[in-house]
This record gives C-alpha cells, sequence and structure tokens, in this order.
C-alpha cells in the first residue's frame, strides 16, 4: 500500500511499505448503504454454535429422543416448518398475528416472519354462546373463535392483506439442540408502508429486538407435540416493549392453492411426465400446494386465440373461489393460443388488470407448434400441450411470476427461459432433458422467506424490485465523514472468467485530519464489500487471510489519500461475476473505533460479456467451478494442483490469457520447495496485453528483485538468463507509463533498472 | 441495422426508468440484461428473445409477452420506441 495525496500527483510520498496487491473473498455480514431503502434483505443462514459436544448435535433427533429415555436431561429443538405468531406490543390495544418460518439448511437455520395487525372487538368478557359440537349445544367461551384469531388446528394460517404491517428478519434463533429450555430470538422489524408508498420499508428505530423463548405446552388446538414457544420482547435498549408467543402448525412454510382451468381439448398441465408434480417441485421450498383441476369447458371469447383481457375475464368469471384475503390462490388457464406469447404468460401485472389485483392468474398455449429444429430436441415439431415436460415447466415458471420471481438464468430452473434452457442443452443431453426440475437457489430462499407482500397473489404489483440494495444490518454502523473511497475498475468491460481488477483510494476530503485504517490491504480486514449480478443477487466478499485481528489506524492528512488494489474472482457464495451481464461492485472499508463501527463506501460498474469462443467458454467454466482457483489467485503455490490447472486452462484461451498471465508469472517468479524461481518463463508470459493491477506491478516488481537477488524463500538463485529480468522490467514500465498513478509506480521501478 | 452486441442505455428519461441500464443481444436470438440494481422496478426485459422484421424488434419481457418495438440504429445509438411512445436510447459498448 502506498499514500499520495489528492490533487497532488507530482508530489506524491511513498510511506515504505512493501506493495500489495489482491486478495479477497468470503462472506461479510456488514453492507454499505446507499440510497433509499425499500426492500429488507433476505435473513441470513444462522450458524450453529456448538455449546454441546459436537457428537450430540450430529445425532438424529430419533436417537435424541432414546438419550431423553436413557439420562434424566431434557433436549430442546425447534422443528423446521410455519408457527403462527402473535405478538403483543405493551400497551396497545391492538396485537398482531402472523407467521415464522424456520427453515433448516444443512447445519445453518434460516428463519422470517410476517406480521399482520390484528384489532379485536372490544367485548371482553366474552359472552358465551351456545354452538353445535358433536350433535350437542354446548356452552363454547373460546376466546380466540370470538375475536377472530388464527385457529392453530388450520395449519398454516392465511391473514388479510390490507393487515400485513411487518416483515420480521431474524438474526438468531435455537440453531440445534439445548439442554436449556429457554433461548434468545433476535430479529429486526421492517414495517411495510403500502405498496405505492417510498420507502416502501422502514426498518423500526428501536430495534433490532430480542425475546427470551420459552419452552412450553401447546394450548388446544395445536399438533399433538408442536413446538410452543412465549418470551417478553425487549427492545435495543433492553426495555420490555411486549410478548410473543409462537407455535408450530406445519412442517411446510407456506400453503396456496393452484387451481387450473382449461377450454376443451387443452391440457391441464398437471405433471412433467417424468415423476415431477406441482408439490413435488415446491416441496423443495416447502410450499403446501393444493392443486384443483377445475373446469374443463371455459368457452373461447373470439377464437383459440386469448387476448390478456379475455384470460384475465375467464379467470375473474370461473375460478372456483375469489377471496386473497383467506387463500393464497393462484389461476392458470389453458387455452390454444395466446395473442401475445407463444408458450405461457403471467397476464396478471397491471395493464389489463380490471380488477386491479396483481399476479392472481397465468395463461399457458396447449396448441404452439414447438419448432421443428434441433434446439428443440426430442420434442421438435410436437404440439406444445402434448410435449408434456417443457408444457408443465411453463406452466411451473408462469406461476412463479405469479410468485414474484423474475427470469432467473443462474441455472436450468424453473424461472429460466425455456429459449434459454433449449439452446444450452448440450449434446448427449437434448432439450427437454436439460431442464433442472427445482427453483434457482435464490428463488427458493425469496419463495420462502419473502415478505409475504411480494409472493401471495394480490400482493405488491409484478415489477416491484426487489433487487434494489440490501439494507444494513448494522445499525451501529457510522457513515466515516469526510473520508471518501473511490473505486475504479482496471477494465470497465471484460470476457466472463476474468477476474475483476479494481483500484481503490480513500481520500481525506475534510481540512483536518482524519483517522483511517493504515492500509487498504484486504488482508487486514478492513475491505470488505458485495458484486451485485445481472439478476441482482448479492454476493459477498472479504478477505480470506486475516493477518491482525484490529486494523492499525493512523491520520489522514487533509487532501491525503490511501490507495490500494483487489482482485475479485469468488466470495462466499461462489463465483462472484458468473454470468455475462452488468455488475455492481461495492466495496466497504470499516473498521472499530471508540466502540462504534465506522466506515466508507464506494461503487464500481462493469460489464462481462458472454463466452466468444468454445475455447473461451471451456476456460472460463474451469476457472469459475474450480474454488481453488481463489487460493491460487490468493496464496500462490506449486501445490494448489486444481487452482492451478484452472489457471493454466484460462492461459491456454487467447481470451482469458491476458488477465491469468500475471497470476502465473507471481507463481513462477517465486521458489516453491525445490522448485527455483523461473524469470525466463514468467517473462514469456508478460507482454503488453497483460491484465494488471497498480498493486500487480509493484508485487511483480518486488518479486523480480527478489528472485534476481537469489533470495527467494532461502532456496537458492533464481533460474534465468539475464534478459529476463529487463524484458519483465520492460514491460513493468510500459504499464506504469500508462497508469494514471505513474510517479509514484515509477519510483517503485527504479529499483529494477 | 444489427442489434447483435452489448449495449448500454443512454436515456434517463422518466418513461425509461423501467428498461434496463444495458443489454446484450446474442446471435442466437436471445438478449440478457440487466437493470440499475437501485431501480424501483425490476427491468421491462431482462432475459428472452428478440426478432428482427424491417424496423421493428419483437422483444420478449419479465412477464413472458412478447411486445413489438420500433427500433433504429444510426451512430452506434439504438433507439427503441415502446407502443405507449417512450422512445429509450443505447449506446454500443
Amino acid at each position: 500500500m502506498k499514500t499520495t495525496r489528492v490533487n497532488a500527483k507530482k508530489a506524491g510520498t511513498t510511506t515504505g511499505k512493501a506493495p500489495v496487491g489482491t486478495e479477497q473473498v468470503e462472506h461479510s455480514t456488514r453492507m454499505p448503504q446507499d440510497g433509499p431503502p425499500v426492500f429488507p434483505q433476505l435473513p441470513d443462514p444462522i450458524t450453529v454454535l456448538p455449546k454441546l459436544p459436537e457428537e450430540l448435535l450430529r445425532l438424529p433427533i430419533e436417537r435424541q429422543l432414546e438419550l431423553e429415555k436413557l439420562f434424566p436431561l431434557k433436549f430442546y429443538s425447534l422443528d423446521a416448518g410455519c408457527y403462527l405468531v402473535r405478538f403483543n406490543p405493551t400497551g396497545l390495544n391492538y396485537h398482531y398475528d402472523g407467521t415464522i418460518r424456520v427453515q433448516r439448511q444443512g447445519n445453518n437455520t434460516i428463519a422470517s416472519g410476517d406480521l399482520y395487525q390484528h384489532n379485536p372487538i372490544q367485548i371482553w368478557p366474552l359472552p358465551t354462546i351456545p354452538v353445535i359440537k358433536g350433535g350437542i349445544l354446548v356452552p363454547q367461551n373460546d376466546a380466540g373463535i370470538f375475536l377472530g384469531e388464527p385457529n392453530p388446528a388450520n395449519g398454516i394460517p392465511v391473514f388479510a392483506r390490507s393487515r400485513y404491517r411487518y416483515y420480521l428478519r431474524i438474526t438468531q434463533i435455537l440453531e440445534s439442540i439445548s439442554l436449556s429450555n429457554t433461548f434468545t430470538l433476535g430479529f429486526e422489524m421492517w414495517k411495510f408502508n403500502g405498496v405505492s408508498a417510498s420507502p416502501m420499508w422502514t426498518k423500526e428505530a428501536t430495534g433490532p429486538y430480542q425475546a427470551q423463548m420459552t419452552f412450553g405446552t401447546a394450548p388446544a388446538g395445536y399438533p399433538a407435540g408442536a413446538d410452543y414457544l412465549t418470551g417478553p420482547v425487549r427492545n435495543a435498549a433492553n426495555v420490555v416493549v411486549g410478548n410473543i408467543t409462537m407455535g408450530r402448525v406445519s412442517s411446510y412454510l407456506r400453503k396456496a392453492t393452484v387451481e387450473i382451468d382449461r377450454v376443451a381439448n387443452s391440457e391441464a398441465p398437471l405433471d412433467s411426465g417424468a415423476g415431477h408434480t406441482w408439490q413435488s417441485i415446491f416441496d423443495q421450498v416447502k410450499w403446501q400446494l393444493n392443486v384443483v383441476s377445475s373446469n374443463a369447458d371455459v368457452a373461447e371469447p373470439s377464437g383459440n386465440s386469448w387476448s390478456d383481457g379475455e384470460m384475465h375475464a375467464a379467470m375473474l368469471a370461473r375460478r372456483d373461489s375469489a377471496n386473497l384475503d383467506t387463500e393464497w390462490r393462484y389461476h392458470v388457464l389453458a387455452v390454444k393460443r395466446i395473442d401475445s406469447t407463444e408458450r405461457g404468460i403471467m397476464y396478471d401485472n397491471g395493464g389489463t388488470d380490471s380488477n386491479n389485483v396483481p399476479r392472481e392468474g397465468i395463461g399457458i398455449s396447449t396448441h404452439w407448434m414447438i419448432p421443428n429444429t434441433a434446439t428443440w430436441g426430442k420434442v421438435k415439431g410436437q404440439r406444445f400441450g402434448a410435449a408434456k415436460a417443457p408444457y408443465f415447466r411453463t406452466a411451473l415458471h408462469e406461476i412463479g411470476h405469479a410468485m414474484g420471481l423474475y427470469h432467473n438464468t443462474v441455472d436450468m430452473g424453473i424461472m429460466n427461459t425455456t429459449d434459454v434452457i433449449s439452446a444450452n442443452a448440450v449434446l448427449p443431453v437434448q432439450f427437454p432433458d436439460n431442464i433442472k426440475w427445482a427453483h434457482a437457489a435464490d428463488d427458493q430462499k425469496r419463495l420462502m422467506h419473502m415478505p409475504d407482500v411480494f409472493v401471495r397473489p394480490g400482493g405488491v404489483s409484478f415489477g416491484t424490485s426487489y433487487s434494489t440494495h440490501p439494507l444494513s444490518p448494522d445499525d451501529a454502523h457510522e457513515e466515516a465523514v469526510g473520508l471518501e473511497l473511490h473505486v475504479m475498475p482496471v477494465q470497465e468491460v471484460l470476457p466472463i472468467g476474468a477476474p475483476v481488477r479494481l483500484e481503490i483510494s480513500l481520500a481525506n476530503t475534510a481540512p483536518y485530519s482524519l483517522p483511517a485504517p493504515e492500509s487498504l490491504n484486504m488482508k487486514y480486514g478492513c475491505v470488505s464489500g458485495r458484486v451485485i449480478d445481472p439478476s441482482g443477487t448479492v454476493r459477498t466478499f472479504k478477505t480470506m487471510l486475516l493477518c491482525v485481528d484490529e486494523v492499525q489506524l493512523r491520520y489522514l492528512e487533509p487532501g491525503e489519500q490511501l490507495t490500494d488494489s483487489l482482485t475479485l474472482l469468488r466470495g462466499a457464495e461462489g463465483a462472484l461475476f458468473p454470468s455475462a451481464g452488468s455488475y455492481t461492485v461495492e466495496v466497504e472499508v470499516s473498521w472499530d473505533m471508540n466502540g462504534g463501527h465506522v466506515g466508507v463506501s464506494g461503487q464500481a460498474h462493469l460489464f462481462v460479456t458472454t463466452a466468444q469462443t468454445k475455447s473461451h467458454a471451456r476456460a472460463a467454466l474451469q476457472v469459475l467451478s474450480t474454488p481453488d482457483t481463489l487460493l491460487s489467485l490468493v496464496l500462490t503455490g506449486d501445490h494448489l494442483l486444481e487452482g492451478n490447472a484452472a489457471i493454466q486452462a484460462a492461459l491456454d484461451d487467447k481470451v482469458l490469457r491476458p488477465h491469468y498471465a500475471y497470476l502465473e508469472v507471481k507463481r513462477l517468479a517465486q521458489p516453491f520447495q525445490d522448485r527455483k524461481a523461473n524469470l525466463d518463463a514468467a517473462a514469456d508470459l508478460l507482454d503488453a496485453e497483460t491484465v494488471m493491477s497498480a498493486g500487480e506491478i509493484r508485487k511483480c516488481t518486488k518479486l523480480v528483485k527478489q528472485a534476481d537477488a537469489g533470495n527467494g524463500n532461502g532456496n537458492g538463485d533464481a533460474s534465468h538468463d539475464s534478459d529476463a529480468k529487463n524484458r519483465i522490467a520492460g514491460v513493468l514500465r510500459a504499464k506504469t507509463e500508462a497508469h494514471a498513478d505513474t510517479d509514484s509506480m515509477t519510483a517503485t521501478l527504479v529499483a529494477l533498472s | 441495422m444489427n442489434l447483435i452486441g452489448n449495449w448500454q442505455k443512454t436515456t434517463d428519461s422518466e418513461c425509461g426508468k423501467k428498461y434496463p441500464a444495458a443489454i446484450q443481444f446474442k446471435a442466437n436470438g436471445l438478449y440478457e440484461a440487466q437493470g440499475d440494481p437501485k431501480a424501483a422496478v425490476h427491468p421491462t426485459w431482462d432475459v428472452g428473445t428478440f426478432k428482427l422484421k424491417h424496423d421493428t424488434v419483437s422483444l420478449s419481457t419479465s412477464n413472458d409477452a412478447v411486445i413489438d418495438y420500433q427500433a433504429s440504429e444510426e451512430a452506434g445509438t439504438l433507439t427503441f420506441r415502446d407502443p405507449e411512445g417512450c422512445t429509450v436510447a443505447y449506446r454500443r459498448l
């Protein structure tokens, strides 16, 4: 790392610190915030923090129950599924009902919830009203019946849309099993301000909240043995603000009905013909689906091709029920042809909607003829309704839109388009055998944990973005006013598979000194960030090599700036740039001081292009699908066989070669065990096309100096002819001259000359 | 008119906000687009097909409807006019 002064290029000073480069990765829990929040971040997985022996944690629940019989110990665990929840705020004459969804994902737990306001009629003390039970009149004094409380015996409850108030982002919960009958439930409350409000969501300022939940016995109406818990809720100031109860009502997370109506001679899309049904698909996202194949005689209004408006009118006229406040009902209409598209459409997005209720219905076409071309594989030339697999998939896809999902090309799953899937079949596998019968992982999370109003029919309109900037879960984060972080990609447009190189600079724009990290090198842990991909998916990165526990601080003088370079390839969620399209990279520099957390963020935009050749596609696939490529990038060494092989594949491709050449140079220029540094081979790789960040140029200079001095890793002299160093120096010098920060870099290169 | 390639939106009009910030038209008749991550709306064009016939481009949209757009290309700028009359321009990357 080095320092220079803003607006004083010629007067740049160096600290004399070792040059640094790259390094990156992993998951960041702290996000920079920018712009008005419109959508709460979905909950993160809550990792198991073992308080019991690991062997015990691995035991299946049946074995745990056996242990309970053998030993006088009681083990507590929270079963996955949907919980009926009631939140009673202190001092208010109304409360909130809702659901909490608990999902197990390996050893992690992800949980979220939604609250609906319930303002009961004040009729207490309740009259005793006789009701008929078992054929006889009995007094009924179940308060819940009179107050309109949800009945846990009915399973997953459904609430009126107009009462929707809060999304619960759960940050702490009982992860595995415990000997204690209590645990802490931590959550944020996001208030829903309305579909047309700006911002649509507001995070309650007195949170985050914690409830000390205690296991108890479920009241009548709950399934036998259901988990049932109660606890006081405290705000961030540790003041009790209410009481919460939650009782498990289902192993599913959400429930809905899909009604299928059709015209005569159009098939109902009920299954794939290969064992996939509506329920089997939605079992993967823990939705309980009631599929109703209903009317088979819907009349054609104007010939066999339907307009969006005609389909909407038919839905209104023929569906079996229409109260979306008591049932999440989606409607499928199978017709012969559709005016506005070939295969299927989620027509109910507002433009043709006569009842102003979005995302209720879809249309699917049975008589579109699949083109008789190789792209369509096994179903080419068939009538669409007769091609069971793609026909059923399209119905799933359109209902996905009705559930608030958008197109998703990360895999060949439900929300990818039929055209993309058919075009991506690679022989010997033919379309439709390459269909992935599942939603993509991020869509699965959305279906399980998006706020109700985004997924339920009649909620927010289709087209409302959920890819907008997720929000910071860190209330204690303070903006480092006076400091500015600039992020500049070395290349704004780059081919898929290439690592993304960024130059970052932290500048003091205040007229006085400000504390800042001593270094922006990622290994010190103060630099992290996230990448937003073309589908809006957010992936995070931070260092994978943490050198010190706390970043050292220093004062940055007015006008002074720190600079460094990042090279990004993979993060905690895998490849950071896995597909073509436009990306936003947000970098945050943050540190702890004075008991708080301070940070500043900046962003850059870049565009990743698609594979230009088959060779490029193969090489990109290898580097993107090989986790160890990152290790080779960061750690470097001959022992990283898989990562090095991936880099070699990239070097063998002319498109990716310039982007990976330096990474191989870095390996070759360093001795490894018995192998000497090989500057000759390194020099052969470097040329004017090689893409390098400023940090990499400095690092390369350092490595060449070390190798030339023959002191690399204490393994004796380097292997090179006298020309190698000069050839490398020539390339680096040319790159230095083209770099914006020429002066300081030239100074770095002097020693090579 | 040659659509194949990468395009970046240059229009900043209110009506144009529903269109993506960048779009890539591929030789196989498919396109992939990217909206502004901070936009309040999901882009009307996200992933789909396109067909060019004379000065009309038929694009499949985010809800799978196929919409016809009047289009023109001049000096590296591609201009679409949607059925509502909104004009949005892109420059070739």
